[in-house]
């Protein structure tokens, strides 16, 4: 999924501000942010303190108030609303904390789902993806499923696997385990884990600290700013 | 070609999971689009359409016209004289509706009929089926009473005899030729459904009277020739005539307009009018369902979103 230990997403002075009735909130104050290919990287704090937020700008699926985001090398926080939608499709995996399948598609259609959003892969294409994302999860089986006749736990490896298809430089995960039991959160994590040590680049958010623990760097938010940054890895080394 | 597959498929599952849904959406779309196809396959047949004559475009209505009577019969004599001074038309007939007792096996039955010049058929532009149409002069007195049936009523009262042609049959008491059966799909809409054309020879006292006003014109233009070039080339005939005829022909124009104008008359204005009604149905119906999926959008925010973050 890239080459190991190359910048893939580098944030400078990135803010983020709403505003409300005249009420300004800061959710975002000047990340800096850098994630590179190859990290597990999780994205702690306590609620309100604004890890949706750069979820969101990090996905693209929010723009930010001020500061540059650069992707793979190019600077995406000022483009426009296709522009951000083929790079999602096409650069970023997301997983959700209520898995988002859509209801009325198997679990093949909804994993193929972003690929249909590109309009040059015929089907002959995205089959092969589609089954090599299904196998990769374990869930090769439920082609014909539907989401409302799986459990949790699968309904969340479905939606890794519609995350894995479209080879994304990057999973963006949001609180993957949250809306799971601990059974089947510690699964979903392992799936994380394994996909991280075949060269994925994740980066999840989670309030969890032991899901924090699996990734090799932690990124803690507080009030919209980064206090802490803390490499796992080297901490596991020194004890 | 799969990506729209796939988006049916997805519509029907929905459809199928939401029947109420699909079922009030359904009707309501029906109802609209049913009755704006009804009304406006009426429109199109009536307004829309060329009559089902040759150069249709090229038909017209000619009557005569006096004060009190914006369309009013012609004379036949006034017709005559019409149809030998007119530099407009191509060919000018004319035709009246009548009715006969047609002689059965079971006895005389009344029927609807038209008598018309031997030239009617050939200004329509409209050939027999079977047999042949009048010949040039079949209309003077004297010759040999001559009669064309309509296709439906050579094939439901004769059994689509096809020897039924050259023999005679009575009506009113007289005996007239068969000489052809109409086309199928031949309609004279100003008569209705006429079942025999007979050839209107002028042998009845009105006939004979050029103050007495019993027919209907039909022409057909020569090319180039607009409905209001022939309207004024009329007039001046009919003025040329009141000069002669002061007797018979005074206050006497002419009037002269499409066939299809003929035909349509005072309805056109309802018609679009009902035309306008149902398209307002349609459009009611539309809004309908669109506030409809409007509702049913807001269920659908959450896919939305997904779908966008998948790159929609």
């Amino acid at each position: 999924m890239g080459e190991a230990g190359q910048a893939l997403i580098e944030i400078e002075g990135l803010t983020k501000v709403f505003y409300t009735d005249e009420i300004e909130t800061h959710a975002l104050s000047g990340v800096h942010l850098t994630i590179r290919k190859g990290d597990y990287v999780a994205i702690s704090g306590p609620s309100g303190c604004g890890k949706s937020t750069l979820l969101s700008i990090l996905g693209l699926l929010d723009s930010p108030s001020a500061g540059k985001y650069h992707l793979n090398g190019q600077p995406v926080e000022s483009l426009d609303f296709g522009a951000r939608a083929r790079i999602r499709n096409r650069e970023i995996g997301f997983i959700f904390q209520s898995f988002n399948l859509i209801g009325d598609l198997t679990v093949y259609e909804n994993v193929e789902l972003p690929l249909t959003y590109r309009q040059k892969m015929p089907s002959s294409e995205r089959k092969p993806r589609v089954m090599e994302a299904l196998e990769r999860v374990g869930m090769a089986h439920r082609l014909r499923h539907y989401p409302s006749q799986l459990s949790g736990g699968q309904q969340q490896r479905v939606a890794v696997a519609r995350a894995l298809a479209g080879h994304p430089s990057i999973l963006l995960a949001d609180e993957p385990t949250g809306n799971l039991d601990s059974h089947n959160g510690e699964a979903v994590m392992k799936l994380l884990h394994e996909l991280h040590e075949e060269g994925a680049t994740i980066c999840m958010v989670t309030h969890d600290p032991r899901f924090v623990q699996q990734a090799q760097r932690e990124i803690r938010l507080f009030d919209g700013k980064v206090v802490a940054e803390e490499d796992l890895q080297k901490q596991e080394a020194t004890v | 070609m799969s990506g729209l597959l796939q988006d049916i498929r997805y519509a029907l599952r929905q459809l199928r999971r939401t029947p109420t849904f699909s079922v009030v959406a359904g009707l309501t779309l029906s109802l609209g689009i049913c009755a704006s196809v009804a009304i406006f396959a009426f429109v199109d047949a009536a307004l829309l359409k060329p009559l089902p004559y040759r150069d249709a475009s090229h038909l017209v209505d000619v009557t005569e016209r006096t004060a009190l009577f914006p369309r009013g019969n012609l004379s036949y004599l006034d017709y005559v004289d019409w149809k030998r001074l007119n530099t407009v038309f191509s060919s000018l007939d004319v035709w009246n509706g009548s009715g006969y007792l047609l002689q059965t096996p079971n006895g005389a039955v009344p029927v609807s009929a038209v008598r018309v010049s031997d030239g009617f058929f050939r200004t329509l532009g409209v050939k027999p089926t079977l047999g042949r149409d009048f010949y040039e002069g079949e209309d003077k007195v004297g010759a040999a009473p001559a009669v064309l049936l309509s296709f439906a009523t050579w094939r439901n009262r004769f059994g689509a005899r096809e020897d039924l042609v050259g023999q005679p049959i009575s009506l009113s008491g007289k005996a007239y030729t068969v000489i052809g059966v109409l086309p199928k799909d031949f309609q004279f809409a100003l008569r209705g459904r006429a079942e025999f054309y007979t050839a209107l020879q002028p042998a009845m006292e009105c006939e004979k009277r050029r103050s007495c006003h019993n027919l209907y014109g039909v022409a057909r233009l020569k090319d180039g020739v607009t409905v209001s070039a022939a309207h004024a080339d009329m007039n001046t005939i009919a003025k040329q005539l009141e000069a002669q005829y002061p007797d018979s022909n005074r206050g006497q124009f002419a009037s002269v307009i499409p066939l299809s104008q003929s035909i349509v008359g005072d309805v056109r204005p309802l018609l679009l009018m009902l035309l306008s009604g149902a398209g307002l149905l349609f459009v009611i119906a539309c809004v309908n369902v669109a506030s409809l999926l409007l509702v049913r959008s807001e269920s659908r925010k959450r896919e939305m979103a997904v779908r966008g973050a998948l790159g929609a």
